[in-house]
């Protein structure tokens, strides 16, 4: 098989997507104009929070939800526009659903149930023709099923932040001029009850089907095809639930009971129809985690071992491994197992993206620089924590803990086709003289949640939501 | 390779185009105007509580009245009668000049304005709309209606003003009732 060198702008994709979210764009931005003009408070407000809440998202995504593969600022912008944009002109062309159905069935039946049919079948379709442009845009950076569902969140945020911001500018004109309070409660509501639960979930759902449809050639059609039906189907029916006069009939059924609002009812139901969906996201995460922290040794690189999988795919882990080093060690052993940390999620993230069109790493001898630059600054944060262990004495389980940190060794010269005119593997590469821990390619097991966990996580979600029910039953009687 | 990306690409725009050309293109084959029944009531969007009961042989545009926004669009002899209701609002001097200087944002000056009353007793103002000179704004009329925290507003136009308003429109609008408002 012969590698080529990808490149984005060689793709008629990448051409469209430019196109789309250059034009798009600019029509969304008028658009935001002309709603936010009349009202420039409410507008400044919104614009605020919404800024505030995409840049949360964005953080949470990148540092704890997506931790090791690095995705592309550029890929991620486009996604995001896309959705504020292309899937937005999309959305706004569902009109005729509703009519339709007045038309079909009566008025009455449109009024009830239009925007719970309307606004899933355009809107989850504009955004999943994002993420299928992404994929044939970028090809080389959604390589897995969790990339899928990742992009795909993106696309949602950036249609939830134009959304949000066209209904609170919409609220703020609706009543009085200007009027920043009734914006900033449909804000405050929007945020509270749907901002990463609403479109980026739907999307996310959408896109890993799509995602496991393309990449997983190895499965039969069928499989695949039920993967991606299964997808669009949970983001559809999640989406028709949201905007669906159910969630009114659970909020009047528990709105009577005592110390509940309706609000308790409408979050608990929205709340536990999405974990579900919340919880294969979960179990696809943890399987492209473990996929990317072992992929340094699979691909013959040394850097990671199984034992340090175990300790960077988990928070708990980490933590406990953090404590202990603390004690026995002081803060600079922490400090730099923290660098160390770090450093191997680097060096996972950059083994996993392209570099300039090529795989980052072709064979254990030819990969690219930014791979040798990781590799280096994985050495570097492990002879750190080796001498921040060594003035004082161990004890023996932190000693092994340290030690376990150590045993792989340095990497030398970088070699990348761009820089280099040595054999490309197809023809004959050879291995690396000073790799220490080569791996095989191991499938990774998914811990799947136990029916303790699920009661636990249920009860979790309904306390939540009463607890935000009260939040908001307050907000509204102020 | 770049054909397979072309062709890829063209499916997945025909394929998200065809979500909205499809039901737009089959909407625009049925009949947009349904002829109401006499006396059968029309609910201004949903949960706002709004009603009000077109005369005999109103066409009501079913594309044009939208659920999400709470306007019902209905003609009658030659007239067109929009509708659209809201909820919260507490100061209704505040409510109704909101809503002619929306109107005026339209193109449209609301003049000749004197107060108004329903059949059911919400109490209101209307006026003649008159067309912003260069604007895009029509000549019609005007009417807003605050009652138990729901505004109305009211805007007819194909009419040259108040007066030239054919009398069995005047009744559709007089026929406007504010119920309890459904919270959830």
């Amino acid at each position: 098989m012969t590698v080529r060198p990808w490149s984005g702008p060689g793709t008629p994709a990448w051409w469209t997507l430019l196109l789309l979210n250059v034009v798009g764009g600019g029509a969304s931005l008028l658009l935001m104009t002309l709603l936010g003009w009349p009202v420039p408070r409410s507008t400044a407000m919104a614009v605020g929070a919404l800024l505030v809440a995409a840049t949360l998202f964005l953080v949470v995504l990148g540092r704890w939800v997506d931790p090791v593969e690095r995705r592309p600022s550029w890929l991620v912008a486009a996604a995001v526009v896309y959705g504020g944009s292309g899937a937005i002109a999309v959305g706004l062309g569902s009109g005729p659903i509703a009519a339709l159905m007045a038309k079909t069935v009566s008025l009455e039946f449109a009024n009830a149930w239009g925007v719970a049919v309307m606004a899933p079948v355009a809107e989850e379709a504009g955004k999943l023709g994002g993420v299928a442009l992404l994929m044939l845009a970028a090809r080389p950076y959604l390589a897995t099923v969790w990339s899928g569902a990742v992009y795909g969140a993106l696309v949602g945020l950036g249609f939830t932040l134009v959304e949000d911001f066209g209904y609170a500018a919409s609220a703020a004109d609706e009543v009085y001029q200007d009027d920043v309070r009734a914006a900033a409660e449909l804000l405050l509501m929007r945020v509270l009850t749907g901002f990463a639960l609403g479109h980026p979930l739907y999307t996310a759902l959408a896109g890993a089907g799509l995602a496991y449809a393309v990449l997983r050639v190895e499965r039969s059609i069928g499989s695949r095809a039920l993967a991606l039906i299964a997808g669009i189907g949970a983001a559809v029916l999640l989406h028709a639930l949201n905007n669906s006069p159910i969630v009114g009939w659970a909020a009047k059924t528990v709105d009577p009971l005592p110390g509940v609002s309706g609000w308790t009812g409408y979050l608990a139901l929205i709340y536990l129809a999405a974990l579900p969906g919340l919880i294969v996201l979960w179990m696809l995460r943890r399987q492209a985690v473990l996929h990317g922290l072992r992929r340094p040794a699979t691909l013959g690189l040394p850097g990671i071992t199984d034992g340090d999988v175990t300790v960077l795919s988990r928070w708990a882990s980490c933590r406990r491994e953090s404590s202990a080093l603390r004690r026995s060690h002081g803060k600079q052993a922490t400090a730099a197992f923290r660098l160390l940390r770090r450093a191997r999620l680097r060096l996972c993230g950059e083994v996993a993206q392209p570099y300039r069109g090529w795989p980052a790493v072709l064979s254990p001898a030819q990969y690219a620089p930014t791979v040798h630059k990781a590799l280096e600054e994985v050495r570097q944060a492990r002879a750190a924590l080796e001498q921040a262990c060594q003035p004082q004495h161990a004890e023996p389980a932190n000693a092994a803990v340290a030690s376990s940190r150590l045993t792989s060794k340095a990497v030398a010269v970088p070699r990348h086709p761009e820089h280099d005119e040595s054999p490309h593997p197809d023809r004959g590469g050879s291995s690396h003289p000073e790799r220490s821990d080569t791996h095989e390619p191991r499938a990774a097991p998914v811990g799947r949640p136990t029916a303790s966990r699920l009661v636990a996580l249920v009860a979790a979600t309904v306390g939540y939501s009463w607890l935000l029910g009260g939040l908001l039953s307050l907000t509204e009687g102020s | 390779m770049s054909w397979r990306n072309a062709k890829a690409v063209l499916a997945v725009l025909v394929g998200t185009g065809a979500v909205i050309a499809v039901p737009a293109t089959v909407n625009a084959l049925i009949s947009d105007d349904v002829t109401l029944m006499d006396g059968r009531p029309v609910d201004v969007g949903v949960g706002v509580g709004v009603t009000l009961s077109p005369p005999a042989g109103s066409r009501l545009s079913l594309s044009d009245s939208v659920p999400a926004i709470s306007t019902v669009l209905l003609r009658h002899e030659g007239a067109t009668l929009e509708v659209t209701a809201v909820s919260g609002v507490d100061r209704p001097a505040d409510f109704l000049a909101h809503a002619r200087r929306k109107l005026r944002r339209e193109g449209m000056f609301t003049v000749r304005l004197r107060p108004v009353v329903t059949r059911a007793g919400v109490l209101g103002e209307r006026g003649d709309l008159v067309p912003v000179p260069g604007g895009v704004g029509v000549s019609g009329c005007y009417a807003g209606f605050v009652a138990d925290e729901r505004g109305i507003v009211v805007k007819i136009s194909n009419v040259s003003e108040c007066r030239a308003v054919p009398p069995l429109v005047w009744v559709a609008v007089e026929s406007i009732t504010v119920a309890p408002e459904e919270e959830w």
